[in-house]
């Protein structure tokens, strides 16, 4: 799992932050520099393209560049500054039509009854997915269901850092990953259809 | 990487953690320094879109223009000796500060169809659409409150409050309230989308809002109410909730008095249900809860409903209580779970019923007078935890995205219907049903025979 560097920036980190919010580039690059790889990777885990996550990579210190000054509270600058790359991962899975979702008919659905009694990719015990399957299904996703699997499950983000990262009660980061595992379990069954 | 494997939390983990020598390429961090010596900081003002001078000159005269034609128009119907009625509003979460669910109405009449469906700036979650005088107000996480056209979906206005909104929205004589993630409580012009005043809390706002004669009430995780002036945004009082633990969802306002949940996430954090004056914030009295979360008190018929519990599936018991809203003495013989304990969110209650939803995919509904069950569906997927109410007709989101209307009389579904993304909490207006969705979209669904007075522009 990748070692996140999240929570109070060091003091030294503190002095750049104070100088790149009054508007030091230098110092926002030696903040940044140290990072990149960091917010690289989950841009990866979200895009699942690297070309995209360069993009979004880009977009977010950029944008965090501009927005520097505004945030109030500089220790939560690495929370901060995750968010920021998560939506900007959101936003060019958005923005380059990666969304693959298929979307079910209405009609398709009711007429599929309820599927709680039927068995489900999780509870089939000689159910077995590869990488590659589970990574296309991933595909399938929305950027917002990939940025969220992509904190829990790669980044190991605590759900309480989650949910004050997201901006949400814990209790609706934990409604929302389960409902984000279950729609990557039902794109890994659209897969293996 | 290769082999089989289940879909078990490593396997998914295996799979979408990048190889660990995936590095930012060679040139990113000079790319970014490049883009960055082009791009100036932002010191001041609301954060976003960013009119110039000449521009807000132009919108200040539009709408002192869309002012003075609406003073005429004023004028006119009273000059014509017509009664002016005034549209239906959806001016806050769930439809009141009573939390009920209770929306205006009418649902989409004929077969529901997506009337129009406008992009944000966004996901939509907690800020879900209230809409007042035909225009629809909706606050996304990506920090951005937008105006919208009720009749046809055009955007107004979009304005960025500098920080996610996870609250929802209040609109009253002309100001839009919303809460962000950095703690601060904005009042902006429904017209133009100006901010008016902010006020800095100690924490995030989660918290829907709610104005009562002129007075937002507000809740923080700094686990503080807050009532503030709404022309002025001045403070009246803040009051410390009555455990140590945050109000992340919304508060309840009624008859005087606030309603508000607190707990935390674990099960050693109290959960509590408080009820506060809302003259001076005092505490009138609380009650204690499950551990863990609770949800927004609903009050309806002198009575406060609200669940509590740690919030994973199967972590604890999920617990529906009944109150006496005056006395906060429990009014039901035993609160009520599902048969998995899972997490269970009230989201209406109407004509003695509650209806809330649970994670284990069915719709409960409850009489509110015993807590006893009337009658259950299954659904295909959870539902969200807010719903509308109209006449006989409940209506509820869920996970799959999915709009579902249910015949209360009947305990059956109507219909449903698929929007893009997994919709918020409904505004039910004008015979149209306005949700936000989860992949950044505002949607009306609408039926084919128009309602009245829908499809007009105000």
């Amino acid at each position: 799992m990748a070692q996140r560097a999240e929570g109070l920036v060091p003091a030294r980190d503190g002095a750049l932050l104070e100088r790149a919010a009054s508007g030091d580039r230098d110092a926002f690059d030696l903040l940044i520099r140290p990072r990149l790889d960091r917010l690289y990777r989950m841009a990866v885990s979200i895009t699942r393209s690297e070309t995209d996550a360069r993009d979004a990579t880009q977009d977010a210190c950029v944008l965090a560049w501009r927005e520097l000054p505004r945030l109030r509270d500089r220790d939560k600058f690495d929370a901060w500054l995750s968010q920021i790359l998560v939506n900007a991962a959101r936003g060019v899975v958005r923005k380059t039509g990666r969304v693959r979702v298929r979307e079910l008919s209405t009609e398709a659905d009711a007429d599929g009854g309820n599927p709680r009694a039927e068995p489900s990719v999780a509870a089939e015990t000689d159910s077995f997915a590869d990488s590659n399957a589970i990574q296309r299904a991933f595909g399938r996703l929305d950027g917002t269901t990939r940025a969220l699997l992509t904190l829990h499950y790669v980044e190991g983000t605590p759900l309480a850092e989650i949910a004050r990262a997201t901006g949400s009660p814990v209790g609706t980061v934990k409604w929302r990953l389960s409902n984000a595992r279950r729609a990557l379990e039902k794109a890994l069954e659209a897969e293996r259809r | 990487m290769s082999g089989t494997m289940r879909l078990t939390d490593d396997a998914i983990r295996a799979a979408l953690t990048p190889a660990a020598d995936v590095r930012a390429p060679v040139g990113l961090a000079s790319a970014i320094r490049v883009a960055i010596d082009a791009t100036p900081q932002r010191r001041r003002g609301v954060i976003g879109w960013a009119p110039s001078r000449r521009t807000r000159l132009a919108l200040q005269l539009v709408a002192v223009g869309l002012l003075l034609l609406g003073l005429l128009a004023g004028v006119l119907l009273v000059g014509s000796h017509l009664t002016p009625t005034p549209p239906p509003s959806v001016t806050t979460y769930r439809g009141g500060p009573e939390r009920t669910g209770v929306m205006p109405g009418p649902g989409p009449i004929g077969t529901p169809r997506v009337e129009w469906s406008v992009g944000v700036k966004g996901p939509v979650g907690a800020g879900s659409p209230v809409v007042q005088d035909g225009v629809v107000y909706v606050g996304d996480e990506s920090g951005y409150v937008s105006a919208i056209e009720e009749a046809t979906g055009t955007i107004l206005w979009q304005l960025d409050v500098g920080a996610a909104i996870n609250s929802g929205l209040s609109v009253a004589d002309g100001l839009v309230i919303v809460g962000d993630d950095n703690g601060v409580i904005h009042a902006l012009t429904a017209v133009g989308g100006a901010e008016t005043w902010h006020h800095q809390t100690g924490g995030p706002v989660h918290s829907s809002s709610a104005v009562i004669d002129s007075v937002v009430y507000a809740a923080s995780l700094d686990g503080n109410l807050y009532a503030l002036d709404l022309a002025t945004g001045t403070l009246h009082w803040p009051a410390p909730v009555a455990t140590s633990g945050a109000v992340s969802r919304g508060i309840a306002v009624a008859n005087g008095v606030i309603y508000a949940g607190s707990g935390g996430a674990t099960a050693t954090d109290a959960g509590a249900l408080g009820a506060y004056d809302a003259a001076t914030g005092a505490r009138l009295w609380t009650a204690p809860l499950q551990p863990g979360n609770t949800s927004t008190p609903m009050v309806a018929d002198g009575k406060v409903f609200v669940s509590g519990g740690l919030d994973g599936p199967a972590e604890a018991t999920h617990l529906l209580y009944a109150f006496d809203a005056v006395t906060g003495q429990a009014v039901w013989p035993a609160s009520f779970s599902v048969p998995t304990g899972d997490m269970l969110l009230p989201g209406a209650v109407a004509d003695g019923q509650v209806f809330a939803e649970s994670i284990d995919g069915s719709l409960y509904v409850l009489d509110a007078a015993s807590g006893s069950k009337f009658w259950t569906a299954p659904m295909q997927a959870t539902l969200s935890p807010s719903g509308g109410v109209v006449g006989g007709v409940f209506y509820a989101t869920s996970d799959d995205r999915k709009i579902h209307a249910f015949d209360i009389a009947n305990h059956t579904e109507t219909w449903a219907i698929l929007v893009k993304g997994v919709p918020s909490a409904p505004a039910i207006v004008d015979g149209r049903i306005i949700v936000g969705t989860g992949l950044g979209q505002v949607v009306s669904v609408a039926g084919t025979n128009p309602a009245p007075g829908a499809g007009t522009t105000r």
